[in-house]
């Protein structure tokens, strides 16, 4: 047995070495399908685990439970409990409410490690606070309060224990420890010792919050936590107070929102492995094909089938041993690089997550891919037959016969014709594999170019400038409708701006709506489908609660909206009305109300909305109102805090309609658009009353915004232009690497050829039109494969995408053409003069 | 004994009217240890003969018996192993593997059977043969004569039951094919072995035990 190896692994060997080109272009095939793969599998873990990430930020911590109001004794009886792994413990303080850090909720507690690290505030830099007079901040926070990142700063702080009353206290700190603060996250911690809550204990009357302990609590798994969670509660028969949550992070639900999310990459999953199936199909093709007779002698001294193909299999082997740790390498610095390009959108860092299982797993797919490839080739190979191989003389001998059908005569592009007919399935495989490259590039090209920004943007801001109240950006607390924000000082600033060109003011109270009848039948209706309360009881209890309260007393919540100017434009825009006709005049003289729909305009699909219907009549103050239609939700107009509470009805009114009711309030949000050349000054008016009046003042700008966006989907199309390009590239490979082969299998051929005549001109004119019609075929394929790609495919995918435009586009295709069609006349050249090298009569002996 | 038997051996190409007889009813006999020759023109059916006898081919009709063994009953797998075990290869083109040193050549067929190889007689082969100094060279590193020296060598490693020989001598001149032909006589006889060969050379078919010509598919003459 083991001289059978000897012999075998002799041969594989000297035919290993004997073959270097062909090793290097097979190297270079498996090198990119690994990388491939690798990079997408990074990608894709990175993606799964900053999804989580985020979900995390989102639900506030990372541990699987997170219980509120806990007795000492609870929590004794909860750190013995048989399911609890790990346990964290906060002391709430209260919130900080210097006047710098308005519009962001700053939660002055105590806590643990365990808790800092499972609400993503842990220091990085110093410690949590030892010492009474220590404290602990988030960079967010530092920088409201204009203080540099700096160990040993001084604080101030000044916070209530009665939210209702007026005892503020002041403390000063020295800064411990800081970390990098989360925007995404809905508040900033403030870490402060338990020497501070002793020595501020005494001061005044407890209040609400003082005192108050919440845990972090981590259990075995993340299965059923909200059951493990109410469980544990029941365990230790914990008070009616005592409440806890599961993390949303690990709800079902969000995981079958990542796998979603990672079906592209499935898809280019499967594209990876085609294109590496046709090139490395195509290399052992030809390369079986070429040592035909070497196969054959060997068949003919009695070497078996299995042993042909086991010496095929061990030169896969031995490639892919070279070429995947390369390619697993790249594609992991590949990997790196798309990361932080694919992930965006929230304002997390992005991790790029590794764990060898992707390396393993990169490594089994390319492998697979590379035996996958060889399969077909080996069988060739083991059925050679031992008398073909004899008199096989390289070249097929079917050309001749081809040129007698023609009776034309032997034309040079005739010849070049029939020359591609000689191995169909070699010339279909290149052309696949070119084709598909070309085909995704064009497609990713035109799916992106139809990403419209204008229609983007027009549903995520109205203006070019956005003011807001600073009240609306807190997250913890509600508005406050006669909020000093929007200053006389700063409206007349803003009206005397040189260039304004329109502008529009939202007034908004919150009220307490008896709700008709018609209003309550549609919210149930559309809360009972699509499992909506299901998720909602899952996720968000303070919402179930208000919502089942509402059903109860026919009240609730709700927001009242005053609007005018440029509001009432886009009012009138396409795609905002979900029902009804907003008919601006009509509207404006009064009598009517526009009530708002609970989705926004992208999910076109009709549904009832939870609201009032057209036409219902609504009572609102004392006045009675017409609906004239339901608007969808437009994220710039609503967003902001209201009442603290759920609303389930946000209704609209002209602003003298609902100035009538509320005289005393002031702006909530202040529109307006300025002449494109004059939006520097106004940014910069805005910057300088923000430096010199009012430091809680926030605003937004259409360019920033634009800025912003762009980048975001300029990352998403990297990774999948960056794919759709090594596929490109792997196709152009697999075109040059059969068409050289092609010729240097040919030599003998040629100098036959040239023996009876032809000069080296017509053989070069020759094989140029062979590539060239290589190339056309290519080209044809992908022009109408392209075509159908972007008019059908593409068109499908954005019709029913609200903020692009489709145009058709194959620019890609057209960019790459002169590429192919260079290649196909200058690697048929170079070939060309290197075959002259040797001379006729020693091309015509060459055997072997 | 006979090692070798045919009984009514047809080979035929393509269909009526285009029909090819290559083999029209060959049977014939060839004792243990003896050197035949094969004659005849070209497109006689000689060589499609001997590549039936070595199982290279399959007839169309009619058995063959090598050594003991009926072909007509085997796979395609199973005549490989035929061949590596019972049959010696030598071609007119000699068909080393070239990226394989003459001694790999040689014992190929020994190694692809999974046997290990006898070195003494190995040894005496190619000091038979005069290779003993050449086992580590390339085959394209020698002469057309060195090189069917070693396809003999190969021939013989393996102790088949029968060495087939196409035209050895066909890419050779006449000085070295009559070196040659003394070589693999000499060894056939030394080693005890069978030797079918076919020929053009009258000079080199006289030289052999028996003389067979065929013309046109059929036996025409059978001399010994």
């Amino acid at each position: 047995m083991k001289n059978k190896k000897t012999i075998l692994q002799t041969l594989a060997n000297r035919s290993f070495r004997t073959n270097k080109t062909r090793n290097l272009v097979a190297v270079i095939a498996i090198v990119m399908t690994t990388l491939m793969f690798t990079s997408l599998f990074v990608l894709s873990q990175s993606m799964v685990k900053n999804m989580q990430d985020m979900n995390m930020q989102q639900a506030g911590f990372s541990s699987h439970l997170s219980f509120d109001n806990v007795s000492d004794k609870e929590i004794e009886n909860i750190a013995a409990h048989k399911d609890v792994r790990e346990l964290g413990v906060s002391t709430v303080v209260g919130i900080a409410e210097n006047s710098e850090l308005n519009g962001r909720q700053i939660e002055i507690r105590q806590a643990d490690q365990f808790y800092a690290q499972t609400s993503f505030s842990l220091p990085t830099t110093g410690t949590m606070p030892q010492k009474a007079n220590e404290i602990a901040l988030d960079t967010i926070t530092l920088d409201k309060l204009g203080i540099p990142y700096e160990l040993g700063q001084s604080i101030t702080l000044k916070w209530r224990k009665d939210m209702a009353g007026q005892d503020y206290i002041t403390s000063t700190f020295v800064l411990s420890g800081f970390w990098n603060g989360n925007s995404a996250a809905l508040a900033s911690m403030a870490w402060v010792s338990e020497d501070y809550i002793a020595e501020v204990s005494d001061i005044g009357e407890n209040g609400q919050y003082f005192g108050r302990k919440q845990l972090h609590v981590n259990v075995g798994n993340d299965k059923n936590l909200e059951q493990v969670g109410k469980s544990i509660l029941a365990d230790i028969g914990a008070a009616e107070t005592t409440s806890v949550s599961a993390n949303f992070a690990f709800d079902s639900s969000m995981k079958q929102n990542i796998m979603r999310e990672l079906l592209p990459m499935v898809i280019c999953v499967v594209l990876v492995f085609i294109s590496g199936y046709l090139i490395i199909y195509n290399i052992f093709q030809i390369s079986v094909a070429t040592d035909i007779r070497f196969y054959g002698k060997l068949k003919t001294l009695g070497t078996s089938k299995r042993q042909l193909k086991k010496m095929i299999y061990g030169q896969a082997n031995r490639l892919s041993l070279i070429a995947i740790p390369i390619g697993l390498l790249l594609g992991y610095f590949l990997g790196t690089i798309l990361v932080p390009l694919v992930i965006y959108g929230n304002l997390l860092e992005a991790t790029v997550e590794v764990n060898p299982f992707i390396f393993i797993g990169s490594a089994i797919f390319a492998w697979m891919t590379v035996l996958i490839s060889c399969m077909k080739p080996a069988k060739l190979a083991g059925k050679v037959s031992p008398m073909e191989a004899l008199r096989y003389t390289d070249s097929q001998t079917n050309i001749k016969k081809k040129m007698k059908k023609g009776q034309k005569g032997s034309s040079l592009h005739g010849m070049a014709l029939a020359n591609l007919g000689r191995n169909k399935k070699r010339t279909v495989t290149v052309i696949c594999s070119l084709t598909l490259g070309l085909v995704l590039l064009t497609g990713l090209t035109a799916k992106n170019s139809s990403f419209d920004i204008e229609k983007y943007m027009s549903f995520n801001v109205i203006s070019d400038f956005e003011v807001k109240d600073s009240s609306i950006a807190t997250n913890f607390g509600q508005y406050d409708p006669y909020g000093t924000t929007i200053s006389d000082k700063l409206v007349n600033q803003i009206e005397t701006l040189s260039g304004l060109e329109s502008t529009g003011h939202l007034y908004s109270q919150s009220i307490n709506h008896v709700i008709g009848a018609s209003a309550l039948q549609n919210i149930q209706t559309y809360f009972n489908a699509d499992e909506r309360l299901v998720y909602m009881e899952a996720t968000d209890a303070e919402t179930t609660t208000a919502y089942h309260e509402m059903l109860e007393t026919g009240e609730c919540s709700s927001v009242l909206y005053g609007i005018d100017g440029l509001i009432l434009d886009t009012f009138s825009q396409d795609y905002r009305i979900i029902d009804g006709v907003f008919e601006k005049e009509k509207f404006q003289e009064g009598g009517y109300v526009m009530v708002e729909a609970s989705s926004g305009a992208e999910e076109s699909e009709k549904e009832i909305q939870p609201t009032y219907a057209v036409g219902d009549t609504v009572t609102l103050g004392d006045k009675e109102y017409v609906v004239m239609g339901i608007i969808a939700n437009i994220t710039p107009i609503t967003e902001g805090v209201n009442s603290g509470n759920a609303e389930f009805l946000s209704f609209y009114l002209p602003t003298d309609e609902f100035k009538a009711i509320y005289p005393d309030n002031t702006i909530r949000k202040f529109f307006f658009n300025v002449a494109e050349e004059k939006q520097t000054q106004a940014e910069q008016m805005l910057l300088d009353y923000q430096a010199n009046e009012d430091k809680s003042m926030s605003f937004e700008s259409k360019n920033t915004l634009i800025e912003h966006y762009k980048s975001q989907t300029r990352s998403t199309t990297v990774m999948a232009l960056s794919i759709s390009l090594i596929i490109a590239f792997v196709g152009i490979l697999n075109f040059v690497n059969s068409m050289v082969t092609a010729i240097v299998s040919r030599q003998k051929e040629f100098a036959m050829i040239q023996s009876i005549g032809m000069t080296k001109y017509q053989l070069r004119k020759m094989l140029i039109y062979e590539g060239l019609f290589y190339a056309g075929f290519t080209l044809l394929a992908s022009y109408v494969l392209g075509s159908l790609a972007v008019g059908v495919g593409v068109r499908a995918m954005v019709a029913n995408d609200w903020s692009s435009t489709f145009h058709f586009t194959i620019m890609a295709l057209v960019y790459c053409t002169p590429i192919i069609i260079a290649f196909a006349v200058f690697i048929p050249y170079l070939c060309c003069k290197n075959i002259e090298k040797q001379s006729l009569v020693e091309r015509l002996r060459a055997t072997d | 004994m006979n090692i070798l038997k045919t009984n009514n051996l047809t080979k035929y190409y393509g269909t009526e009217p285009l029909l090819v007889k290559a083999l029209d009813g060959i049977s014939l006999e060839i004792e243990r240890g003896g050197f035949t020759a094969i004659v005849g023109t070209s497109g006689s059916g000689k060589s499609t003969l001997l590549h039936m006898l070595g199982g290279l081919d399959v007839p169309t009709s009619g058995s063959i018996c090598v050594d003991g063994q009926e072909l007509s009953g085997l796979g395609k797998n199973e005549l490989a192993v035929f061949r590596r075990r019972k049959i010696g290869f030598i071609f007119q083109n000699y068909n080393l593997m070239p990226n394989l040193t003459v001694y790999d050549n040689i014992v190929l067929p020994v190694e692809l059977d999974g046997r290990s190889v006898d070195k003494e007689y190995l040894e005496t082969i190619a000091g038979t043969l005069g290779l003993e100094d050449k086992l580590n060279r390339k085959p394209n590193k020698l002469s057309g004569g060195q090189q069917q020296r070693v396809a003999i060598a190969r021939a013989l490693v393996a102790k088949p039951a029968i060495i087939l020989a196409d035209e050895p001598t066909g890419n050779l001149d006449s000085h070295t094919s009559r070196e040659v032909i003394g070589l693999l006589k000499a060894t056939g006889e030394r080693f005890h072995q069978t030797i079918v060969m076919i020929t053009h050379n009258d000079e080199i078919a006289q030289s052999a035990d028996r003389t067979i010509r065929i013309e046109d598919g059929r036996i025409v003459e059978s001399r010994w």
